[in-house]
């Protein structure tokens, strides 16, 4: 490097180290004079590092969003001044720390920060600059009288013009600036507005023109379309989609995109998911026990809230107070599960009242980061320091929570409507006919005497090659190979005549362990499974009800015929000795043999750990069913065996329920749950929106409304501020969780207020807002780097280029899902257990149950993976994916070596590598169209002609390298080959990054 | 690259740390941060240059999961055995929680011979034979008290400075602040022994809202020791090096068509990646050491245990790893089946004594001792009431109000007691020692001031200390 050039480098690294310590200095962290001097040092340095120099770049110049209010995005003439935008940044940073709202540090008793204080004192005189004493002492030549004092740096002049005209004009203070009304402000007129496609373009491009920057080309369309799928559903587009888009010349082929995306099932999956984060969702109870819990409901109801649109107020109610709706149904119930997502303490010796109050705590201050983008949990244990919300204030928002039934435990559930539910009903419908039956049914009828005929075997054999002997008696005893899960298949002959019911003895035998009847070492078996078929195979049904002499709990015999593999007939030899019993089985339709025929009967055994097949059994056939006086209590109580288990396969979903009387609630000292202090109740935050309050005590519905009442100041800056965080990486306020005092202030303020405008207008449509901002020129920017904004707004706060933005955990597995063809792309339901790692519980206290997913549910979207707060799947927490203990506003966005090792080695995203491979294999035949089309599944764009050499390049030596090492065939060497290409373009930085 | 470009370069402060040194290991600070949090930040961690100079450049925490009992270990108290069986002071229980216990609890004396050890005469149980031959080069804290009672809230607790999951840990922290000297191996490493995982899983080395690649990373003791370490079956070796090469290419072609130099980044971190391939294996394996060294800890190549963690922990340090944190459970002595203050107290006590005194004097010997400050402490105590369980008096419950733990090296005087409790061990009678006054003191050690080392989250000033006032002990610092 040139001797001229290293010292400009040195200047301008100098200027930049100067600019962060000034800052540093300006907000307190350093106060010595020692460091004053170091500055005075360094900025000496730094100024005489660029004499001479013909062009740098000035640290002073890059921008900064506290630039925003002094610029601003939105109309303004020239003599317009306003205390947010304009003079408070100024006393903020030059004036406050030694006359604002710190008691402790205030000098002079002088206060700048509250009007009222400033003109008592006559620092300020409304209407009158000249005679205001803060504008005599800036502008004071004397060093002990001057204001700032000269160790802390002297105002400009354009600083000076500021607060002289602002006080010329009257000295109008104005409260934060997010606690002020939202103002539609109009959008900004521009000379040349040719590249305005919607008015939020307008706000962007007068920012960038004032500061002689132009926004950036249009992306390629096959990144733009990729971006749309990445932001709106998560998915990446086909090779057959990319194709059609590039090939859609007409004017409204992006639109026409946008739409079908907009109503893609996916989209409330993408969406829905950025909102559990803020739900804080988990299948889990949290803290050290862990157990899981069913939530899943409470995510099926937010994904289609979203695919619904439902309108964001209605949202908000729903999920706050659904319970205290009119009437709420069962959907509005699992929409309070929103503030159920909180933890529960299962751990020995807990006091169920200190963590329901931490739940509460958590509730509280949820809703207040959620909706308000409030840190009101600092005013737990004392007045929040920086925003007006005291201790009482505190209090009286935690009231709303404070009433519910729910004690650090599942409390109050739903149950959800499941796939069961017609079952239930059927079951239902059946047993009030019986009812009707036994009222009708004639004393005394005279019963029928059951005929049984005992069946001859012909032929019989065991899945499991078990060997069978046929006994005098014609029953069948069972020896040899013992599975754990087997099926027997035997054929009998039988005359001819009707049959109506069949019966299946079982019967002791000195030969079977115990005796019998069972094969188990106790002399039991697990039957699960009767099925009866004629001579061609064809089945013959039975009824779903089933009499026995005797059924284990449990174990009841109707189990047998009712379809589920998992439930059976048992007998329970310990209890009732190793003896023969009997089961009878009534055929739906009975069957009229004309000549002798066969009956073929299978059995299944299945207890699940060990063998519990049957030893010894014999066939019976009657050609009249059991007599019906016997058969309704029986049968009624087959049935509501089968209602209670279905019903208890339902599932339930916790929810919010307010108790008969409201507890009180005290305000805690220092926040700690044993020290209760004043009683307070349920009461908004008035300091930042009013609204008339009911003569009665207000509950979580009112707080609800409270939230989303139109006029209330955040909640809509605060939801479309979150939207464009994930369109664009950063917010227009940067810190989405605070828009108090202590947040960053907006980049764009007037475009936040149009925005926040627009969506209350448009009905709290989110689905419109998302619609407005893809469609706007400023999303639809390329995001490669450009020098000049690098030099001028390297955080890119002005927006002249997109952002490019490694997507979120979740994503990408689900990129890599999509590459490979594997994805299954059901929505909703419950978790599911996609392959993780060995070894993941290692260091937990107990080991969780991790049954991986077999078949479609191994290749769901990974927002369907089980999540344990205390050990969730290592994919999600390598990416950033919080543990949700507490709610997340935004995630992190690392970019770590363990990353890189879970991506390249997880054995999960490994075999949709190989998917990958052999998808391409079998799509396509030249190495060249495999390249590429690999390429195309995996980064949705066509290879450079570098980037195909490299690869066929790269291909051809991995292939001739598996070829020497891996002794396989020809093919084997290829296809590893492709799985090598597949795995590198999976670990590509483009491929995990929204470009 | 031009000269533009570079000056480019130099715009954000993210560059800028990069180019002026930042390891290949310390990467992005994720922009979460608060930048004024940034603003000091230097080659290594996000402070840069140290409030003081360090005593203390590695940790070691012996974390003793389940709360053992100082009663029965370092707390000689003659004046409990003496009332052994008496009512407890009303004025004591009153007011008081406990997980368990009830509120008819008698004093339970400990059968535990004591006897003053080393020229320091710092009085030792017979439990700890190991630990008697080291005490002069022990600090013991006699007066710690915690505020949760809870296993898993205690631990969190003491990790994070914060009952409720979600805050980083201490090893996040150091490593945040400082950074770590190790580029081929995380900063922060977490090893366990004992029967089962300590209670509150990850929530223990969660770097919370600090940028995640300061969290934790546990090392298994069997397989991998990180997860997804080995390269898929037929893709390592030569493969693994192929892979890597072709990854670093392309990255590198789509950083020269965006500019982002994020890729750069990423392809730091997969090279770093590929030398964890190697460098993690070569730790976990034992085989290099001297039969002397491991016979001295009670390691054995291939075992999994208490012993083998601390000789890893050694290693771990020599590497330049800034915290290492073991945990070893089991000490949950209540009383019950598994958990008497008899044979199941010994049994932990033998598997912990001889290894943790042999860590001592290995480091020492090895000149490490100096600069690795090493601390030895469960959640909370014990309770000097006993706890009935299954009509039987042979535990005792959680304590929160006076435990005791020690600390050595990195900046602690050796051979010293500091703090006391009252004759009955009920409470503290001198110089108490909270949770968060540790945390201060440990930082210190490391050169950090604890009031200057905060994080802006959620608009609040986050630091390990927490809000209330926390004090550095400089009556125990060298």
């Amino acid at each position: 490097m040139e001797r001229s050039s290293q010292f400009l480098l040195c200047s301008v690294l100098l200027r930049v180290v100067m600019h962060v310590f000034v800052s540093s200095t300006r907000r307190n962290l350093w106060k010595s004079a020692v460091c004053n001097q170091v500055v005075r040092i360094v900025w000496l340095l730094g100024s005489l590092a660029t004499l001479g120099t013909v062009s740098h770049v000035r640290a002073d110049d890059i921008v900064t969003p506290g630039d925003a209010v002094t610029s601003g995005d939105a109309v303004t003439s020239g003599d317009d001044v306003q205390y947010n935008r304009d003079v408070r940044p100024i006393l903020s940073d030059r004036c406050f720390a030694c006359h604002g709202p710190d008691a402790e540090h205030r000098r002079a008793d002088l206060r700048l920060d509250r009007r009222q204080d400033a003109l008592e004192a006559g620092a300020i005189k409304a209407g009158n600059a000249d005679g205001s004493e803060m504008i005599q002492r800036m502008g004071s030549l004397d060093p002990d009288t001057v204001m700032p004092p000269p160790q802390s740096g002297t105002l400009s002049p354009a600083e000076k013009d500021v607060l002289r005209n602002w006080i010329d004009k009257g000295a109008v203070y104005q409260k934060h600036w997010s606690f002020e009304p939202v103002v539609k402000v109009p959008t900004p007129t521009l000379p040349d507005d040719s590249w305005c496609r919607n008015p939020i373009d307008r706000f962007i491009l007068k920012r960038l023109r004032d500061q002689g920057l132009n926004p950036s080309r249009e992306a390629d369309r096959a990144v733009l379309l990729k971006r749309l799928y990445l932001d709106l559903v998560g998915l990446l587009p086909t090779p057959q989609q990319v194709d059609a888009f590039l090939g859609d010349q007409s004017s409204h082929a992006y639109e026409s995109v946008v739409e079908e995306l907009l109503s893609s099932k996916h989209y409330g999956e993408r969406w829905g998911r950025h909102w559990l984060d803020q739900a804080r969702y988990a299948d889990s109870n949290g803290y050290t026990f862990d157990n899981a819990r069913v939530m899943w409901p409470y995510r099926d109801w937010v994904i289609n809230a979203i695919n619904d649109d439902m309108p964001f107020d209605e949202f908000t109610i729903q999920q706050l107070a659904g319970d205290l709706l009119p009437e709420s149904t069962p959907g509005q119930l699992i929409a309070t599960g929103f503030h159920r997502n909180t933890l529960i303490n299962e751990e020995g010796g807990t006091d169920a009242e200190q963590f329901r109050v931490e739940a509460v705590i958590d509730r509280t201050n949820t809703t207040g980061t959620v909706w308000l983008a409030l840190t009101i949990g600092c005013a737990q244990c004392h007045n929040h320091k920086f925003d007006p919300i005291s201790q009482h204030d505190y209090y009286s928002f935690l009231a709303f929570f404070n009433s519910t039934a729910d004690k650090n435990n599942r409390g109050p559930e739903v149950t959800v409507a499941s796939q069961y539910e017609k079952e239930i009903a059927e079951l239902e419908q059946q047993l009030a006919a019986l009812r009707i039956e036994e009222k009708n049914r004639v004393a005394d009828e005279p019963t029928e005497l059951e005929q049984w005929t005992v069946l001859k075997p012909i032929e019989s054999s065991a899945t499991s090659k078990a060997i069978f002997e046929t006994l005098d008696d014609q029953s069948l005893l069972v020896s040899g190979a013992n599975a754990i899960e087997d099926t027997y298949d035997v054929r009998y002959q039988i005359e001819q005549g009707t049959v109506s019911a069949i019966q299946l003895k079982v019967l002791p035998h000195k030969s079977l362990p115990k005796g019998g009847p069972g094969r188990a070492s106790n002399g039991n078996f697990v039957m699960v499974d009767v099925q009866l078929a004629d001579s061609e195979g064809n089945e013959i049904a039975l009824d779903a009800l089933a009499i026995a002499d005797y059924s284990q709990s449990q174990y009841d015999v109707s189990q047998a015929v009712d379809a589920d593999p998992a439930s059976g007939w048992a007998i329970n030899t310990s209890q009732k000795g190793n003896v023969a019993h009997w089961a009878k089985f009534l055929l739906t339709h009975p069957v009229v043999l004309d000549k002798p025929a066969e009956l073929r009967l299978k059995l299944r055994f299945n207890q699940g750990t060990r063998p519990y097949n049957l030893g010894r059994f014999q066939l019976l056939s009657s050609p009249r069913r059991p007599a019906t006086a016997d058969q309704i209590p029986v049968r009624r109580q087959a049935l509501e065996t089968r209602k209670k288990k279905l019903e208890k396969g339902r599932v339930k979903s916790m929810v919010m329920r307010e108790l008969e009387v409201p507890r009180p609630t005290h305000i805690l000292t220092r926040g700690d749950f044993l020290r209760p202090g004043d009683p307070v109740s349920a009461a908004f935050l008035t300091d930042l929106h009013a609204l008339p309050m009911a003569d009665r005590q207000l509950n979580r519905l009112d707080l609800a409304r409270w939230l989303v009442d139109s006029g209330n100041p955040l909640t809509p800056r605060v939801m479309v501020n979150r939207m464009w965080q994930k369109f664009f990486g950063l917010g227009l306020v940067e810190t989405v969780e605070d828009f108090g005092s202590q947040g960053s202030v907006p980049s764009h303020p007037a475009l936040l207020d149009w925005m926040a405008a627009e969506f209350v207008d448009r009905g709290w449509s989110r689905k419109e807002i998302h619609r407005l901002i893809v469609t706007s020129a400023v999303y639809r920017q390329a995001s490669d780097i450009r020098q000049d904004l690098q030099q001028k707004d390297p955080l890119n706060r002005l927006l002249g280029r997109q952002s490019r933005l490694r997507v979120d955990a979740e994503i990408v597995r689900d990129l890599a899902l999509s590459a490979s063809g594997k994805l299954t792309p059901t929505v909703g339901g419950p978790s599911v257990y996609p392959p993780q790692p060995d070894g993941v519980y290692a260091f937990t206290q107990k080991k969780k149950s991790w049954p991986t997913s077999q078949g479609a549910d191994r290749f769901r979207r990974t927002m369907y993976t089980f999540f344990y707060r205390s050990s969730p799947h290592p994919m999600l927490t390598a990416f950033d994916t919080p543990r949700f203990n507490v709610t997340c506003t935004r995630r992190g966005r690392s970019n770590t070596p363990l990353q890189s090792l879970m991506v390249a080695n997880d054995p999960g995203l490994f075999e949709l590598a190989e998917a990958l491979a052999d998808r391409v294999l079998s799509e396509k035949e030249t190495t060249e169209d495999r390249v590429q089309q690999m390429f195309r599944h995996a980064l949705c764009r066509y290879p450079t002609q570098e980037e195909m050499d490299f690869l066929v390049g790269f291909l051809q030596t991995q292939n001739r390298k598996f070829m020497k090492t891996e002794n396989g065939t020809e093919s084997d060497a290829l296809r590893y080959a492709w799985i090598a290409v597949a795995r590198v373009l999976m670990n590509l930085d483009e491929f995990i990054t929204r470009e | 690259m031009n000269f533009q470009q570079r000056l480019s370069r130099f715009a954000t402060r993210r560059q800028l740390f990069r180019d002026c040194g930042i390891g290949l290991g310390s990467i992005a600070l994720a922009q979460l941060i608060n930048r004024e949090s940034c603003s000091a930040t230097g080659p290594e961690g996000s402070l840069g240059v140290l409030h003081h100079p360090a005593k203390a450049k590695n940790v070691i925490f012996l974390f003793m999961a389940g709360g053992p009992s100082q009663l029965e270990l370092f707390s000689h108290k003659p004046k409990l055995s003496e009332l052994h069986g008496k009512e407890t002071p009303k004025e004591f229980i009153e007011g008081k929680r406990f997980s368990f216990l009830g509120k008819d609890a008698k004093l339970l004396g400990s059968n535990r011979t004591f006897k003053p050890c080393g020229d320091s005469g710092v009085e030792i149980s017979e439990l700890l034979p190991f630990h008697r031959k080291i005490v002069d080069k022990l600090c013991f804290v006699h007066s710690m008290n915690t505020d949760v009672f809870n296993h898993g809230p205690a631990k969190i607790f003491m990790n994070s400075g914060h009952p409720q999951p979600g805050r980083p840990c201490m090893g996040s922290w150091v490593n945040y602040g400082i950074g770590s000297e190790c580029d081929t191996l995380p900063g922060f490493v977490v090893l366990q022994s004992g029967p089962r995982g300590p209670r509150a899983g990850a929530a223990l080395w969660s770097s919370g809202f600090l940028p995640s690649k300061h969290q934790g990373v546990p090392f298994r003791s069997t397989g991998d020791p990180i997860v997804n370490l080995t390269s898929p079956e037929h893709f390592g070796g030569q493969r693994g090096r192929d892979f890597h090469d072709a990854v670093a290419e392309l990255n590198r072609q789509r950083l020269a068509a965006t500019g982002d130099s994020e890729i750069e980044t990423r392809i730091a971190a997969y090279e770093m990646a590929y030398r964890m391939q190697s460098s993690a294996p070569e730790l976990m394996d034992l085989a290099g050491e001297t039969e002397q060294t491991l016979d001295r800890y009670g390691a054995k190549v291939g075992a999994a245990s208490y012993a083998n963690n601390c000789l890893l922990a050694r290693r771990l340090v020599e590497r330049g790893v800034r915290f290492v944190q073991l945990y070893h459970t089991d000490w949950d002595h209540h009383g019950g089946p598994g958990q008497t203050l008899g044979k199941d107290l010994e049994k932990c006590c033998s598997q912990v004594d001889q290894a943790s005194a042999a860590l001592i004097q290995d480091l020492d010997e090895r000149g490490l001792l100096d600069e690795t400050l090493v601390i030895w402490s469960g959640e909370f105590g014990r309770t000097p009431m006993g706890e009935t369980r299954n009509q039987k008096v042979g535990g005792r419950d959680h304590f929160i109000d006076a435990y005791t733990l020690w600390m050595a090296g990195g900046g602690m005087k050796p051979g010293v007691s500091y703090g006391a409790t009252d004759d009955l061990g009920l409470s503290v009678a001198e110089n108490p020692v909270h949770v968060r006054d540790l945390h201060a003191t440990i930082l210190h050690a490391l050169g950090i001031d604890h009031e200057r080392f905060s994080v802006k989250f959620q608009g609040l000033k986050m630091r390990l200390t927490g809000v209330e006032k926390a004090h550095v002990i400089r009556d125990i610092l060298a």
